[in-house]
Parts: structure tokens; C-alpha cells; sequence
């Protein structure tokens, strides 16, 4: 008898033998299948989002403002809080530092944190839009929800949770509040479109004017 | 497309079969073939044997599970196409590799082929891989049936190397004494 003889007569094996041990790789159809829906909704949600954003603000007879990159990425406080409220949000692209998802906070290093996870929050956000929540993204494409209460719609900004409480238009129509000018203005900036002012916030919204805001605790 | 809507095409006598068969398991029945033989225009022609004999035998056989039906007429045809070609040097891949490695589980001075038909060779194999854990069964057979290579196991399986290698060794070790059990050897 050969070696190959030995080959040849392990030819007739049970059929469930030879695909157990053929180790086939993941078929990454599946995968495809699992993640295109949603990655289509999230896209879709984004898009409406987008457009009802400029819609609203092309109402108000200006250009839609910048995306505000100060809503980048969220910090610890700001996203418990938004945490403890029952809001989600997550990645899509770049990702923020921090996710806050079913009430609880995780540091996107975190290894506890799993591609379901942030699945889970798109999942969250598709839902949150769904309920007529806004949904906004920032300058890096993150999604971050905000909900209206019956004081007002709160919002994130620089790591923040505020509520816009008074919209001064009229007080400081013709004045332009970029950080750079008017220079006789003593503002404290933090970032391009946030600053504080006389002890408070306010929020430069470009063509949209300067908003008065308030933290939510 | 799904393999039992495959057969079924093959049931109705419709040529779709074939290419759709064709479709989904070439790439496989390729590789497997690759390891085997080292010449593309043979491992061409076995698959288009491979083809016909499957649509031969479809009906009367309904497989049960039609990649492992393929792949054993695939594994078939390229060994023999191995043994007709070896005198001209022309097989290849790791099946001389797999051949060398079973050599050793041959006990010497004996020509078992006079003693034993086929059928009992198949069935003292049989026995053999029965008597194997499923896990060291599905890595002795990803090794000598698919002709996997040592570092394509460890990467399907994510075994170390070394783990899969000692499994291989040990199950080959049993093989010999198995062989020599059932009557392969005469001095047992």
C-alpha cells in the first residue's frame, strides 16, 4: 500500500465530515446584509436632516450656519448628562472620544465598547429621528440628538449641554460677533462660534445671529 | 444562490445548473484542485470533468450537501489525474507533502493492496477518523482530504502552528496502529 492509496480511500467520507473540516471563512455577504440597512437609514437620516437644517434656517432669510465643529467630540460631563437622559450618540466616520448609549457612559478606547454597540447607537439615532427628534451632525459628520422638552430645545455644544433661551437679535443685529471683531468687544472664546460674554454664552450662529444660552444642569 | 434551489436545477435537467454551480464553487473547487496538481490547464479540464459528472449523477443522487459532493468528485479526479501524470513529474502543491507525512503511518514489507479490496481500506479509515475527537477529526482532515496546508489550518482555525502540527503527528501515530490492528500488519 502507498501513501496515496491512503488519500484515495479517504475519498468516500460523510458529506457533514468534509464541510466541517473544510473551516470555510465567514462569508462576509452576511455581513453586508447585516450592516447595509441601517447604513443606508443612517445615511438617509442624516441627508433629511441635513436639508431640513438649511430649510429652517434659509427661512430666517440667511445662509445655513457653518457645521460647528465645537461639537466634535463630547466630554465626560457633557455626555453623562446626555447619558442619564436617555440620549444616544455615536460615530459615523470619525469618531467622538466618548459614547453615551442606554443610559450609561463608555470611552470609545474602552474595549467593553463593540462595533454592536455603536451599531446599536446609529440604531438609536434612526429611531430618535423616527420620533421626531433632531438630529444633528457636526463638522465631522458625527450625529448627536437632541430632543425638545417643554422648556426648549437642548442641544450639545464644545462637550456642553445647553438650551437656547432668548434669541437677542434685534439687540445685537448689526454687529458682527466673530472672535476677531469688533475688537472693542471684550468676548472670551471658546471656540469660533461659542463665546462667553459678560459671564454668559452665547452662540454665533453665522447669518442666524447671536443666540443666549444657557447650561442645563 | 442557495444549493438546494442548485439541485434542484440539476433534478429539472436545466443547463442554469452548471453555470450557477460553476458560479459559486469554481474558486473553491480551484484551490483544492491547486493543491493537488501544479498545472493550470489540468486543473481546468478536472473541473469541467467535475462539471459533467456532476451533471451525470444528478439525478438519480440528490446530495445532501452539494459543496462536499462536488468537492469529493473535484478531490477524486485530481488524484487520479495526480497518479497520471507523477510518472512526468507533474503533480505538485502540498500533496507531496501530505504523501511523504502518511508514508511513515505504512507499516513496511507488506502489500495490503493484495490483502485488502478498496471498500475495506475505506471502511478501516472510516472507523479510524470515527474514533478521532471531531476536532482533531476536522484537522486531520483539513489536512489530508482538503490538503490544506499546516499554515492555512492555523489561519482557519486559529490554532498555533505547533498545536496543529502535534495534533497531526499524534492522529498519524494512531492511524499506524490502527492500520496495523486491523490486519495490515501481520506481525499484530
Amino acid at each position: 500500500m502507498k501513501a496515496y492509496d491512503l488519500l484515495k480511500e479517504m475519498n468516500d467520507l460523510p458529506e457533514e465530515w468534509i464541510e466541517a473540516s473544510a473551516f470555510q471563512k465567514p462569508k462576509k455577504k452576511t455581513d453586508y446584509a447585516l450592516w447595509l440597512r441601517p447604513a443606508l437609514a443612517f445615511v438617509l437620516v442624516l441627508v433629511f436632516a441635513s436639508a431640513l437644517r438649511q430649510t429652517l434656517f434659509k427661512g430666517k432669510g440667511a445662509a445655513a450656519p457653518a457645521a460647528a465643529s465645537s461639537i466634535a467630540l463630547y466630554n465626560e460631563d457633557a455626555a453623562q448628562e446626555t447619558a442619564d437622559e436617555g440620549y444616544a450618540s455615536a460615530a459615523a466616520g470619525a469618531l467622538p472620544r466618548y459614547l453615551a448609549l442606554d443610559g450609561d457612559l463608555y470611552e470609545l478606547s474602552d474595549p467593553a465598547v463593540t462595533e454592536d454597540m455603536l451599531e446599536n447607537a446609529r440604531t438609536e439615532e434612526i429611531q430618535a429621528a423616527a420620533e421626531g427628534k433632531k438630529v444633528y451632525t457636526d463638522a465631522l459628520g458625527n450625529a448627536v440628538i437632541v430632543e425638545t422638552d417643554a422648556e426648549g430645545e437642548s442641544f450639545l455644544l464644545d462637550g456642553q449641554c445647553y438650551r437656547r433661551i432668548a434669541h437677542p437679535l434685534a439687540e445685537y443685529q448689526g454687529k458682527s460677533w466673530q472672535l476677531s471683531a469688533p475688537a472693542d468687544i471684550p468676548v472670551e472664546g471658546i471656540s469660533e462660534e461659542v463665546f462667553l460674554y459678560e459671564g454668559n454664552v452665547y452662540w454665533n450662529l453665522e447669518g442666524y445671529g447671536v443666540w443666549l444660552l444657557e447650561e442645563v444642569k | 444562490m442557495e444549493d438546494r434551489e442548485i439541485v434542484e436545477l440539476f433534478l429539472q435537467r436545466r443547463e442554469e445548473a452548471i453555470e450557477e454551480t460553476s458560479r459559486k464553487y469554481q474558486g473553491y473547487c480551484f484551490a483544492l484542485s491547486r493543491r493537488i496538481l501544479a498545472d493550470r490547464q489540468d486543473i481546468e479540464e478536472v473541473f469541467s470533468d467535475a462539471l459533467l459528472a456532476l451533471w451525470n449523477s444528478i439525478p438519480p443522487e440528490i446530495p445532501h450537501i452539494l459543496s462536499a459532493y462536488l468537492t469529493k468528485i473535484i478531490r477524486n479526479l485530481s488524484l487520479k489525474r495526480y497518479r497520471d501524470r507523477s510518472t512526468q513529474k507533474r503533480g505538485g502543491g502540498e500533496i507531496t507533502l501530505a504523501l511523504e507525512e502518511l508514508e511513515g503511518c505504512i507499516p513496511s514489507g507488506e502489500d495490503p493492496a493484495e490483502k485488502w479490496k478498496e471498500k475495506q481500506l475505506q471502511e478501516c479509515l472510516n472507523r479510524f477518523l470515527k474514533t478521532l475527537p471531531e476536532e482533531n477529526r476536522n484537522v486531520f482532515l483539513a489536512r489530508y482530504w482538503h490538503l490544506y496546508s499546516v499554515r492555512e489550518i492555523t489561519e482557519r482555525t486559529g490554532y498555533s502552528a505547533s498545536k496543529v502540527k502535534m495534533m497531526l503527528l499524534r492522529d498519524r501515530e494512531k492511524l499506524r496502529e490502527h492500520l496495523r490492528k486491523e490486519g495490515y500488519d501481520e506481525s499484530v
